[in-house]
């Protein structure tokens, strides 16, 4: 038997909006109505309240939440515990003291509950999901011999700067080998308080009415379109979701409370710039103008920072790369990348929190949201979506195959380069629209994506030899690079080289998977099938 | 899991106290997961914790494997700590265990089931040198023998220390004196002779109390209604001196 919970307040807030007024403390005690109903069978004993300060805690992603877990903190303590739907196969019930929050793993004492935690969230920064109050009032339910036969708590939650207190839960916790009281128990509380059965810890309640449910973040567009839809419909959809996403990220980004908001923001408006320009004829030009222009502005602008987010993020990565003597000559660098990034991290929050961008996402909802035209239009608006996509996808796969053929070992860099992008964009509309295609479409991405993760670390080795190729040249004009420093980065120079001609003898390879004749029959079929699923 | 069991030759000497309070202190204190196994028939642990001295089908189903075994264990009033009731058909353990093969192995197959749901198990054992007690001597990894400070007591722990030898049993003995009054001048002596380091008792023991007899009155662990009083100052320690040692010992 396992433990049974019930809310008693289910009218009076765990769900409804937090922002309504205030309602007086409620007045029927549960404990009583219930004590009557047991009456003479069992008694309840009240044993001690306890209060306690409670701050949940996951990364920005719910990594923790989505492992089965849930860590919370406070009074001077942190606990690692599985959720009721927890994938893992044990339980996991751990505590270790943290005199203050921890806002990354590396701030948990280390143990077991370190251990736990490390391989879920890496990197990647705690954050405080929700804040609340918890009082906790235990009883035990006795028997006419006095014996324990059922044990619980009633809890009381109220979220830090709610007016209204969120609700009661009550917990029945089994004691072994007494079946029958407890399934007394259970039925003088559903008779007598009338509740709501849960599975939800209070931390997850106390979550979602702080607005964060959790679990409630992906990037996944997850749409389900429909071939038949007009296409300017269909397009919409794409582009509303993902907004949507553009603004979930915008506040971890201005604040900079991990790296993956920004670079979430980043890749939606990629993404949305991809949807504008590569389906067309199914928005006005102008509206394509205007829009591609406004989306490009932003990205470019938030461009330097995700930079410095990626070199950071790869220096350990680097600095076992030169001789092992010349580690600490990087020291510098370290320093000149974590002042720019400071430098650069108040150019972003200005301009996230600045009225540029609102009026950009505000006139680009605005459109989003607007009347469909009726008649008239661009040629292809109405026309089917399942047919527009296919059309694009076909121009863009066209382009691809194209390009690729045309590449041998003698082709300088940049063919490379542009062939990546044709890549991602291909990706990306058949990510867009995969639920208006067949389901080749799955079998064929995966092909796709293995040439794709070839082209970028090919890409990614020629941009970060540049940049360190430009740091150098920075730091040393400036003065804030001795000769070691400088010549501890030209250690990396033949580095990169070296990787990015593995990564290039990839490429022919990586090339014949995607063209082989399986795939050119998925990709026909494809093209040729505009039927919904 | 570790297994531990209380148990002496002699009734009488405060198994049965010291198995309850054991067994309450490393639930309510520590946090572990125990089940106490009351063995004696007269099921005085049991009554201790307020739980009817029954089990469904008796226990001569219940080691030939016929019941079973999680299904006849009850919750006390202490969240961790669990019990397996005494019934009076435990005074023919002997003879249900006789009637198995391998009886001396029995309970510590019949605990293999338990290994993951117990951090202890702690066998409250009827006073005798029996198969029960042989089967109890394989199944447990230590065994606490309390024992009173005057020369027949001590006799008999040197007797189960010699019996274990022979037999070969890997256990360890845990002695500690217990219902120690200081009052008493054979006590007083007998703690004090040279000889003592020989008989390598615990270094905590436990004094006479009322507060001790009282347990009977009030149903439960002396930490529960006589906190301050020495004696239950005494059995924290006991069982801490006792949870470094087993700790320290692989199960
Ligand atoms: N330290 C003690 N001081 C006083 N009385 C004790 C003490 N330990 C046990 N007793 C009492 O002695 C009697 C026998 O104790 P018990 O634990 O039942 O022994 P056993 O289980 O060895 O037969 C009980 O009445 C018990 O209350
Ligand atoms: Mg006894």
């Amino acid at each position: 038997m396992e433990p049974l919970h019930f809310l008693l307040d289910e009218t009076r807030g765990w769900v409804e909006d937090p922002d309504s007024p205030a309602d007086s403390e409620p007045t029927e005690d549960p404990i009583a109505k219930l004590a009557e109903a047991l009456n003479p069978k069992l008694r309840i004993d009240l044993r001690a309240e306890t209060e306690e300060q409670v701050v949940a805690l996951d990364s920005f992603d719910w990594r923790l939440f989505q492992a089965g877990l849930e860590l919370t903190a406070g009074d001077g303590r942190s606990r690692i515990q599985t959720t009721s739907r927890s994938p893992r196969k044990e339980a996991v019930d751990l505590t270790a003291e943290t005199e203050q929050l921890p806002t990354f793993v590396n701030d948990l004492p280390s143990g077991k509950l370190r251990e736990v935690i490390t391989p879920v969230i890496g990197q990647r920064r705690l954050l405080p999901m929700a804040s609340f109050r918890r009082r906790r009032l235990s009883m035990r339910f006795l028997d006419l011999r006095d014996k324990t036969v059922v044990r619980g708590y009633l809890e009381s939650v109220s979220i830090e700067g709610q007016k209204k207190p969120l609700g009661r839960r009550l917990t029945l916790i089994p004691v072994r080998g007494y079946k029958r009281p407890f399934n007394d128990v259970r039925k003088a509380v559903v008779s007598a308080l009338n509740p709501t059965v849960t599975e939800q810890s209070v931390s997850f309640l106390a979550c979602t009415a702080s607005g964060r449910p959790p679990g409630g973040y992906t990037t996944r567009l997850d749409l389900q379109l429909h071939g038949e839809m007009r296409a300017d419909l269909g397009l919409r959809l794409v582009h509303g979701r993902l907004l949507d996403i553009i603004e979930e990220n915008l506040y971890g980004a201005r604040e900079s409370l991990d790296t993956e908001f920004l670079h979430d923001l980043r890749v939606a408006l990629r993404r949305s710039r991809t949807a504008l320009s590569q389906v067309r004829g199914v928005y006005p030009q102008v509206t394509v103008d205007h829009f591609k222009g406004e989306l490009r502005w932003l990205f470019r602008r938030i461009g330097p920072l995700r930079d410095l987010d990626v070199f950071l993020e790869a220096l350990p990565e680097y600095r076992a790369l030169v001789a092992p003597d010349s580690t600490r000559d990087l020291d510098p660098l370290q320093d000149f990348l974590e002042a720019r990034r400071h430098a650069e991290q108040q150019t972003v929050r200005d301009l996230l929190s600045g009225r540029r961008t609102r009026q950009i996402l505000g006139s680009w909802r605005h459109f989003l949201d607007s009347e469909l035209p009726t008649s008239g239009g661009p040629p292809m608006a109405r026309t089917p979506l399942g047919r527009v996509a296919r059309i694009d996808i076909a121009r863009l796969w066209k382009r691809v195959l194209h390009r690729g053929t045309r590449i041998d070992r003698a082709t300088p860099d940049p063919a490379l380069h542009e062939l990546r992008v044709e890549i991602k964009k291909l990706r990306y509309l058949l990510e867009f629209f995969h639920s208006v295609l067949p389901p080749e479409v799955r079998e064929f991405s995966k092909s796709l994506k293995r040439l794709q993760s070839t082209l970028g670390n090919f890409v990614d080795t020629v941009v970060q030899q540049r940049h360190v190729e430009q740091f150098a040249t920075e730091m040393a004009m400036d003065g804030s690079a001795s000769p070691q420093t400088l010549l501890a980065m030209g250690q990396l120079i033949p580095q990169f080289e070296a990787r990015r001609i593995e990564e290039r003898g990839h490429f022919e390879e990586r090339f014949a998977d995607l063209s082989t004749s399986e795939n050119r029959d998925r990709m026909d079929k494809i093209l040729a099938d505009i039927q919904p699923r | 899991m570790k297994t531990l069991a209380t148990y002496s030759i002699k009734g009488g000497v405060g198994k049965t106290a010291t198995a309850v309070n054991l067994a309450y202190l490393a639930a309510a204190q520590q946090g572990a997961r125990v089940l106490l196994w009351d063995l004696d028939p007269q099921a005085a642990a049991s009554y201790y914790f307020r739980v009817k001295p029954k089990l469904k089908g008796g226990v001569r189903k219940l080691v030939a494997g016929k019941t079973d075994l999680g299904d006849q264990i009850k919750g006390t009033d202490f969240e961790g700590l669990d019990i397996l009731p005494g019934d009076f058909s435990y005074r023919h353990l002997d003879l249900d265990l006789d009637g198995l093969g391998k009886p001396e192995k029995r309970l510590r197959s019949l605990l293999e089931p338990l290994a993951e749901q117990y951090d202890y198990v702690l066998f409250d054992c009827p006073p005798s040198i029996s198969i029960v007690s042989e089967s109890v001597f394989r199944a447990a990894d230590a065994l606490i023998v309390p024992v009173i400070p005057t020369p027949l007591s001590i006799r008999t722990l040197t007797q189960l220390r010699k019996h274990l030898k022979k037999s070969k049993v890997d256990v360890t003995l845990l002695p500690f004196y217990c219902m120690v009054d200081r009052r008493k001048s054979l006590h007083r002596e007998l703690l004090e002779q040279p000889e003592q380091s020989k008989l390598k008792m615990l270094e905590t023991s436990i004094p006479y109390s009322t507060w001790v007899e009282r347990m009977g009155l009030e149903r439960a662990p002396l930490a529960e209604f006589a906190r301050a009083t020495e004696a239950a100052r005494s059995y924290r320690e006991l069982w801490w001196e006792i949870w470094e040692r087993v700790a320290t010992t692989a199960s």
